[in-house]
């Protein structure tokens, strides 16, 4: 009898452990984001923001969070490990660069533009190294499909439009490919490569080299000089050459030529249309947001 | 007409022509003569038997018993020498079934370089041929390896010839301009006429049809300031050929030499573009031709089952021929030089 029960029990609270460990393997584990509310007793903003009518809205749909957490996804789409491994290279990039860097996503964007929540976002927060607030903040906008990095401070300065477009274009396809990590964890080293190198002066070609392509430009002019030094090296070993010329026996005070003059007998002329493609590299364009903090920044859809 | 014979006015014995000092030299009672003695004993031809022999060419009767001419039966090759040196083997496939034949035909060569180098040097400068040359064989250049190695007279045509007449080049002129929105380029068709002029002097064809033309052509230049009177006592020691490329068969490649020359040479009258020939009315006349004799050293150098033939201009010393290259060297040589290379390229790609 006894052992009838404790059999039942027993296999109770297996079913339960098998269940339990199911459920949790199929569901990743994500950490909630902690968030403060905002109200109009207090607005929860950095010093040196004034409320004013037209930004009052704006502070209050932004979300008021932990600054030093620096991953905020609220679209869910980072593991508790993926979150580990961003944080540890964030926390690197903030420690070497001195700017700031956080990662937002979301799955509803409650403003009119990446541009405006991830402006917003920043500036209503403590985030930024210094007084000019240097950082960074890079968003996932899953409602609008974008990703879009906002620059502040002596961060405008070192990601110029280029740097800018080029970050987000090596990195949108995983985001495309639903790799958010992959995306993001590209997206943190090519910043850090660009910050390695400081600010932009043309030197940036180092940084948007790939390897592979690098290596087979090498090798074709390497097989190229390889071919020509041992075309030199094999012909040395050929010292039979048929003469087809007289030079040597040409005695030169006998020659005579007289020009019979020189006719135009053909003329064409031939146009092409020259495409003028505009340079990249240049400056960083600016914009401020409803705070008045000036901003630098780009977006990419995927 | 006597036989030559270069036997030493001293001693009787036979003599050899010494190029180190341009005398001839008794290996037996240590005498030195000069072409001057030699012709007072009459051991050589003097100048009035020259110009004797020159206006009786066609009685070839006097002439075949100055030289002999060796046959032989497995090439068909000719070779002269005089009654002292014995040709023991064909300096041309190396058969030693050669025949002694006392015939000689055709004319007698006006002029010859004598030897300036000896069988020494020819050996010395084979040595050195790995020089500068990595895919060399290893052992290639070893002196070991020379089979044969043999002085001869070598007979050549020289051609004196003059070239004139008219030519006319195209050649295109391009300029290019850009406004904002159009490249331009604009391509100007030119005709040229050009008369031209010139003489060519000792223009040489290889009188032998069993030497390669290329490798004779290797050997130029010569220089003509080296070039005396003929005389069969230079012979001595060494071995001659006879010519058997007529004279107007080997025009036809002094003429195609001089031709190229004078185009070029005219071509060069029109600056900064690329002419191309679109009349030919040169014509050319032949002023005068020789026959010469100039000293080349043979050597026949067998390596690996297989035989080269390299040549040294007796004058110059200028040593030609093709030398094989070792696979091994030459691939390891492409690797090692890629590496490299590829090293160099990579950091320099990286650090612009």
């Amino acid at each position: 009898m006894y052992c009838a029960i404790y059999d039942i029990r027993m296999k109770r609270i297996k079913f339960l452990i098998i269940l339990l460990s199911f459920i949790f393997l199929i569901t990743p584990v994500y950490a909630s984001t902690n968030t403060k509310q905002r109200s109009e007793n207090d607005y929860l903003i950095p010093n040196g923001i004034e409320v004013t009518e037209t930004n009052k809205n704006n502070i209050l749909t932004t979300p008021a969070i932990d600054e030093t957490e620096k991953i905020y996804d609220f679209a869910n789409l980072f593991s508790d490990y993926e979150e580990e491994k961003l944080l540890r290279q964030i926390n690197t990039y903030i420690d070497q660069y001195k700017m700031d860097l956080a990662v937002v996503t979301v799955n509803e964007n409650n403003k009119n533009s990446p541009q405006e929540y991830a402006d917003d976002f920043y500036d209503y927060n403590h985030f930024g190294k210094g007084n000019n607030r240097d950082g960074i903040l890079f968003l996932i906008d899953m409602q609008n499909r974008e990703i879009y990095m906002t620059t502040t401070g002596n961060a405008i300065r070192m990601y110029n439009d280029h740097r800018i477009d080029f970050s987000l274009k090596k990195v949108y396809k995983n985001m495309t490919n639903k790799d958010y990590y992959k995306g993001t964890s590209e997206y943190i080293e090519i910043i850090s490569k660009y910050a390695n190198l400081g600010l932009p002066s043309g030197q940036d070609r180092r940084v948007e080299k790939d390897i592979l392509s690098t290596l087979l430009f090498s090798s074709i002019i390497s097989l190229i000089i390889t071919i020509i030094i041992m075309i030199i090296l094999i012909s040395k070993n050929k010292l039979v050459n048929k003469q087809e010329t007289a030079e040597q026996y040409l005695q030169k005070e006998s020659i005579q030529i007289n020009d019979l003059g020189n006719t135009l007998i053909n003329s064409n002329t031939v146009r092409h249309y020259i495409d003028h493609d505009t340079s990249s590299g240049g400056g960083s364009s600016t914009h401020s947001g409803s705070s008045g903090i000036s901003h630098g920044g780009g977006g990419h859809g995927f | 007409m006597e036989a030559l014979d270069n036997k030493c006015p001293a001693c009787g014995a036979k003599i050899d022509f010494n190029p180190k000092n341009q005398k001839w030299d008794c290996k037996y009672c240590g005498s030195k003569f000069t072409l001057e003695e030699m012709q007072k004993y009459q051991n050589a031809s003097s100048k009035e038997e020259n110009k004797k022999e020159e206006t009786k060419k066609s009685t070839k009767k006097e002439e075949t018993e100055d030289l002999d001419v060796y046959h032989c039966k497995n090439c068909g090759a000719e070779v002269m020498a005089d009654e002292n040196t014995t040709a023991t083997f064909c300096v041309y496939c190396g058969s030693t079934a050669i025949l002694k034949e006392k015939i000689m035909e055709g004319t007698i060569p006006t002029q010859i370089i004598p030897f300036k180098n000896v069988k020494q040097d020819a050996i010395e400068k084979f040595k050195q041929l790995s020089k500068n040359r990595p895919l060399m064989p290893k052992f290639f250049n070893d002196s070991k390896n020379i089979e044969k190695i043999s002085g001869i007279y070598i007979p050549f045509w020289t051609y004196d010839l003059n070239v004139s007449g008219n030519i006319d080049f195209n050649y295109n002129r391009i300029t290019t301009w850009s406004d904002s929105h159009y490249q331009y380029t604009k391509t100007d068709t030119y005709l040229s006429k050009r008369n031209s002029h010139m003489n060519f002097e000792k223009v040489l064809v290889d009188g032998s049809s069993r030497f390669d033309d290329d490798l004779m052509d290797s050997l130029e230049p010569f220089h003509y300031k080296g070039l005396v009177e003929y005389n069969h006592a230079y012979l001595s020691g060494f071995l001659a050929e006879k010519y058997d490329v007529d004279e107007k068969k080997a025009i036809e490649r002094a003429e195609k030499r001089a031709m190229n020359t004078a185009i070029e040479t005219t071509r060069k009258t029109i600056t900064g573009a690329v002419a191309t020939v679109s009349k030919n009315k040169l014509n050319i006349k032949k002023i005068k031709n020789d026959y010469i004799l100039l000293p080349v050293w043979m050597v026949n150098v067998k390596y690996k089952d297989k035989t080269y033939t390299f040549a040294m201009n007796g004058q110059t010393g200028k040593m030609v021929g093709n030398i094989p290259l070792s696979m091994k060297r030459t691939v390891a040589f492409s690797i090692l030089i890629f590496s490299i290379v590829e090293v160099i390229t990579c950091i320099v790609l990286y650090m612009i």
